[in-house]
Order: structure tokens, then C-alpha cells, then sequence
């Protein structure tokens, strides 16, 4: 169901590495998790409508107007790397 | 002083009578977890410094007559769930350092009665797991016996509450992960209905089940804390607008005649048989109360861990995306360029089992896999809810044990992820139909507690309370942990 190939794909696109020795452990540890999820095909489900949220809640907007937010300095607190009051990312383009 | 021998209202009344002060309650909380926490290992963070104001703010309230049954009492707040100027951790190297600048909706409630908040607590790294053997610092241990998990992921919740640290703890529940501890600890735990509590500064572990829950001694402290925390907050849009009731005093213990179904699928499931007499045990105190109490069968639940298994991890891989090493958090100091940034910092930021999970949700959400796995548990989920809506045409509550085993030895379930994932068997059908549930001390079986878990209806904790009180009352299950010594 998931081999080496998808693996590395799917820890691409979740920006993450995993070393040879973790790859073949993590390969072993999700194939097993996937044969039991499998399970589901044999619930039918051909009326069944999905569901994200069980409350059936729908978006609730606020106002669109000015409000107070946290001053730039807190939120940059946390900031690994900053400077002039923005957050330093390396050079993109 | 001991608190094992105290509760809320007991604290409250003492208090009152000035027979003890805030400050006897600071420093019994503090002597405890200094002389117990080196071997309990509940406490990732303590801060002493500001509980001792809170107790002094505690302190001129009470002598103007301004307390509130929360006000001094010690607690302790599950490391996910965000305090202003004190670390939130999550378990995770990745928040290592990190110190939120606002406080969770829940605590700004709590605070303004001002209780003592002692520290932050150990769970499974962002709440991923059953045993807090997740953490990226340290396992908790079981106060029963210190070579077994107190179970998770709020198991330094469960630690410091069974223990006597503090007299309450939040936690988050997303399949379990208040009940189960609770249920390991010989506690109360209750993960009210999804929306019942803001969710604002708890952080976001799978968006469409997470609930903070309430860990405490027993039935009436967890009643006092839920009406104190929830209700809408217009910081969370998922919480409801639902009318919060006065749980404490509408405990009443009135419940003859009420209808009880005993989920069979997980009765008869693949659970400890000790654990599973327990619970008939406690159907037999249901009853002589006055209860009606019969099997139901709900035929879908036996495909809930592969729902939630699925949902979970997918929500999962979502929000974790949000650390990447330049807003907050951890940033590896070891990358050429900014894909190079991101990924050096998630693999050495994140625990394997985060990453586990991090990787099954996006593989179920990828091209070629998402109607398969995804869209498929979506349509599974409905039809769990469903079986849970049509029970309760015919019950008032529902019943079945909290855990298919009692509190499992550290390590003994480390190299399978699946064995792990089955401890949430009972709870996580409740998790994905979004429904209130307690888990209550039922029993023993070689010295470790057994938990009993009701499930109520949507909105309906009063009953779920109301029941889960008669129920304690009328047995001695709570009393375990006043009997432990440290």
C-alpha cells in the first residue's frame, strides 16, 4: 500500500527527512497502521454523506471593524530571527 | 495538610471560616510537588512565582468576602494550552522556549477567581499518544505504581491531580486523552460536548474533535470548573452558543428512572475481563439506584479507530504545518536555503511519533489516496454519529469502560504503534460524534484503578454529571486516591 517511493513523497510535501536506518521503521510502523485502517472498505457507506463537523456549525463572522491586535514587538518575541521589527527568512527569490 | 482528603467545596468552606489561608494552600501545593515531583515526574514548568500572587490576590478577596469556590485552589494546566509569559511547551522540542503571549479563553476564566495555577504538565508531544511516553522530555508516572504510565495524552493532568500536587488540572481530549488518564490515575475526567469549552490557546492538534477536558478528584470539583469555563467565547468560533447550566447545584442526585444503554460492542469487546466485570459490577449500583440499564448495540463503532486513525493524523498534518521555524518556535541552525530551513527544522523540531502521524495525514490527503482513505472516513464518521443519535432516542445516557485495560507498564507498548492506538478504543467513538463524557473510578484490579465511562447526549453534561455523582456517592471507587502516600 506505501513503499519507499510514496514514502519520500509523501515526506516531501510534509517537509520533513527521515534517515535511512528511521525510513525503514516508519515504512514497517505505517504499512501496519494502513492494513488496519483498511478495515473501512468493508463498512458500506454508497448513503452516506460526510461529515467535518458534527455540530453541523456554520462560520461565524465578527464585525469587520478596527479592532486592538498584539503590538508587533510581542508577537516577534518568539521570532527565532528578526530584525527591524520583521521576522528574517532566507533570501527566497 | 493533605489534599487527598479535600475537595473544592471543602477548601471553599475552610477558607470562609479562615481556618486556613491562601498561603497554606500555596505552600502545601508547592511542598508537595517539591517533595513528590522528582519521582512523579507531572511538572515540566512550575511557576511558584506567580501562583504566590495569585494567592495573595486570593487572599484580599477572601478577606472582602469576594471569593468564589475556585479562589485558592491550587491547579495545574496541561502544557498545550497557552499561558501568558510562562512557557507552553507541548512536550515538544519544537516549543522548547516558547512562551505564548496571551492566555487560553479557559484560563482567563479561571483566573479571574483566582485559583493558584501551580504549573504546566507533561503530555504526549502535542498530545499524540497514550502513555505520555510521547514526551520529548520525560514520562510521568502512575501514582499506583511508579513503573507504569499514568496514561495520555493528559497524563501529568491525571499525575498531579491523583497525587495531590493540585486539586484540579485541564487537559485536551481529541480520542481520549482526558478520560483515559483519568481512568489510569483513579480520577474523574470530563471532555465535555465538542464547542462546550473555547478552544482559543489550546494548541490545534486535529481541529474537529479537540475539546479541553477537566481532570479532578471527583464528580463535584469537575461540575464547579466546567461552569466556571464554559460557554461561547468570541475567539473560538466552533464554541457554542448553548446555555451553560449551574452543574453544581443542579447535582441533585435525583436519577431514578433513568435510561442507560451498555454499549455491547465495547463490553464485549477486546477488553481486560477484570475491567469488563467491573463495569457489569457498576451496572448493578446503576440499578439499584433506580436506573434501567440494557444492552445497545451500535454496530459501527467497531470501525472507530480506523475513522479516527484517519481524520486525526489528516487534521494533524494540517495544523502542525503552521511550524516551520520562523514565526516561533524551534529553528535548526543548519540549512542553506529556505526549503533547506524548513525541513532541517520540522525532522530535528518534531518526535517520531508527531512525524508518524504528520506523514499518515498527508499520505491520506494526497492525490490518488484521499477519496480512499479520507473521504471514506468522513462518510464512516456519519454513520458513527448516527448510531449514537439513534441511541439516544431511547437513552439517556450510555455506558462502557473507559479503557480496555487498567494502566500498562512503561515501555511494554512502545515498538507498536497499533497497540497503543487500541487503548483508545472506548473513547475515541465518543471523540468523532462529538459527544459529553466522564469517566469515573469503578474499581480495582491488582491495585490499579478501572474506569467507567457515560456518555451523555449533546449538551446534556447535567445529566452526565448528575449521574456520574449518584453513581460515586453510592460507591467508594474515589476514596483510592486519598489512600496514597508520598
Amino acid at each position: 500500500m506505501i513503499n519507499k517511493d510514496t514514502l519520500e513523497y509523501v515526506s516531501q510535501l510534509s517537509r520533513l527527512k527521515l534517515d535511512e536506518a528511521k525510513q525503514e521503521e516508519m515504512l514497517v510502523s505505517l504499512e501496519r497502521i494502513l492494513n488496519h485502517v483498511s478495515s473501512l472498505e468493508e463498512c458500506d457507506t454508497k448513503d452516506s454523506e460526510i461529515t467535518y463537523n458534527v455540530l453541523g456549525m456554520e462560520n461565524e463572522m465578527r464585525e469587520d471593524e478596527v479592532k486592538e491586535s498584539f503590538p508587533r514587538e510581542e508577537i516577534l518575541r518568539n521570532a527565532p530571527s528578526k530584525e527591524a521589527g520583521c521576522f528574517i527568512v532566507p533570501k527566497v527569490l | 495538610m493533605n489534599f487527598n482528603h479535600f475537595d473544592i467545596q471543602k477548601i471553599h468552606s475552610l477558607l470562609s471560616s479562615k481556618e486556613i489561608s491562601a498561603m497554606d494552600l500555596y505552600e502545601a501545593s508547592k511542598d508537595k510537588i517539591e517533595r513528590s515531583d522528582d519521582v512523579l515526574k507531572a511538572f515540566i514548568t512550575t511557576s511558584y512565582d506567580e501562583a504566590l500572587m495569585q494567592a495573595k490576590e486570593a487572599q484580599n478577596k477572601i478577606d472582602c468576602g469576594e471569593h468564589t469556590l475556585l479562589t485558592a485552589i491550587p491547579y495545574s494546566l496541561k502544557d498545550n494550552i497557552s499561558t501568558r509569559n510562562i512557557k507552553t511547551t507541548c512536550a515538544s522540542k519544537m516549543l522548547e522556549n516558547y512562551v505564548p503571549i496571551f492566555d487560553a479563553t479557559a484560563v482567563k476564566r479561571l483566573a479571574s477567581h483566582s485559583p493558584l495555577m501551580m504549573g504546566k504538565v507533561n503530555l504526549d508531544e502535542f498530545a499524540m499518544g497514550a502513555s505520555t511516553e510521547n514526551s520529548a522530555f520525560f514520562t510521568s508516572k502512575n501514582p499506583f505504581d511508579l513503573d507504569r504510565v499514568p496514561g495520555g495524552s493528559s497524563g501529568g493532568s491525571a499525575t498531579s491531580v491523583a497525587s495531590g500536587e493540585v486539586l484540579f488540572s485541564l487537559g485536551s481530549d481529541t480520542g481520549g486523552s482526558v478520560r483515559q488518564p483519568a481512568a489510569f490515575c483513579g480520577i474523574v475526567g470530563l471532555k465535555p460536548t465538542y464547542g462546550r469549552i473555547s478552544r482559543y490557546g489550546l494548541v490545534a492538534f486535529a481541529s474537529s474533535l479537540d475539546q479541553i477536558g477537566i481532570l479532578a478528584k471527583n464528580v463535584s470539583d469537575s461540575a464547579i470548573v466546567l461552569e466556571t469555563i464554559a460557554g461561547k467565547d468570541e475567539m473560538d468560533s466552533t464554541s457554542s452558543r448553548e446555555d451553560v447550566a449551574s452543574y453544581l447545584a443542579n447535582l441533585n442526585g435525583r436519577i431514578e428512572g433513568k435510561k442507560i444503554g451498555i454499549i455491547k460492542e465495547l463490553v464485549e469487546g477486546p477488553i481486560d475481563p477484570a475491567v469488563k466485570q467491573a463495569v457489569l459490577d457498576s451496572v448493578k449500583v446503576l440499578e439499584s439506584l433506580g436506573c434501567k440499564c440494557e444492552f445497545v448495540e451500535l454496530k459501527h463503532i467497531v470501525h472507530a479507530i480506523s475513522t479516527y486513525y484517519i481524520i486525526a493524523p489528516s487534521e494533524a498534518s494540517s495544523n502542525l504545518s503552521r511550524f516551520d521555524g520562523i514565526k516561533y518556535g524551534y529553528r535548526t541552525p543548519d540549512f542553506k536555503d529556505l526549503d533547506e530551513l524548513y525541513i532541517h527544522t520540522r525532522s530535528e523540531g518534531f518526535g517520531e511519533e508527531v512525524k508518524r502521524r504528520i506523514l499518515l495525514g498527508t499520505f491520506a490527503l494526497s492525490a490518488g489516496y484521499y477519496d480512499q482513505f479520507y473521504h471514506k472516513a468522513l462518510k464512516v464518521r456519519t454513520l458513527i454519529k448516527q448510531d449514537f443519535v439513534k441511541a439516544f432516542e431511547s437513552y439517556d445516557l450510555l455506558l462502557s469502560p473507559t479503557a480496555p485495560s487498567t494502566a500498562f507498564k512503561i515501555g511494554e507498548k512502545t515498538s507498536d504503534p497499533i497497540s497503543l492506538y487500541l487503548e483508545d478504543l472506548c473513547t475515541v467513538p465518543v471523540s468523532l460524534a462529538g459527544l459529553p463524557a466522564i469517566s469515573v473510578p469503578c474499581g480495582k484490579e491488582k491495585g490499579l484503578p478501572i474506569g467507567l465511562q457515560l456518555i451523555g447526549n449533546y449538551f446534556d453534561e447535567q445529566t452526565l454529571l448528575s449521574v456520574a455523582k449518584a453513581f460515586e456517592d453510592a460507591t467508594d471507587h474515589n476514596k483510592y486516591v486519598a489512600e496514597l502516600e508520598y
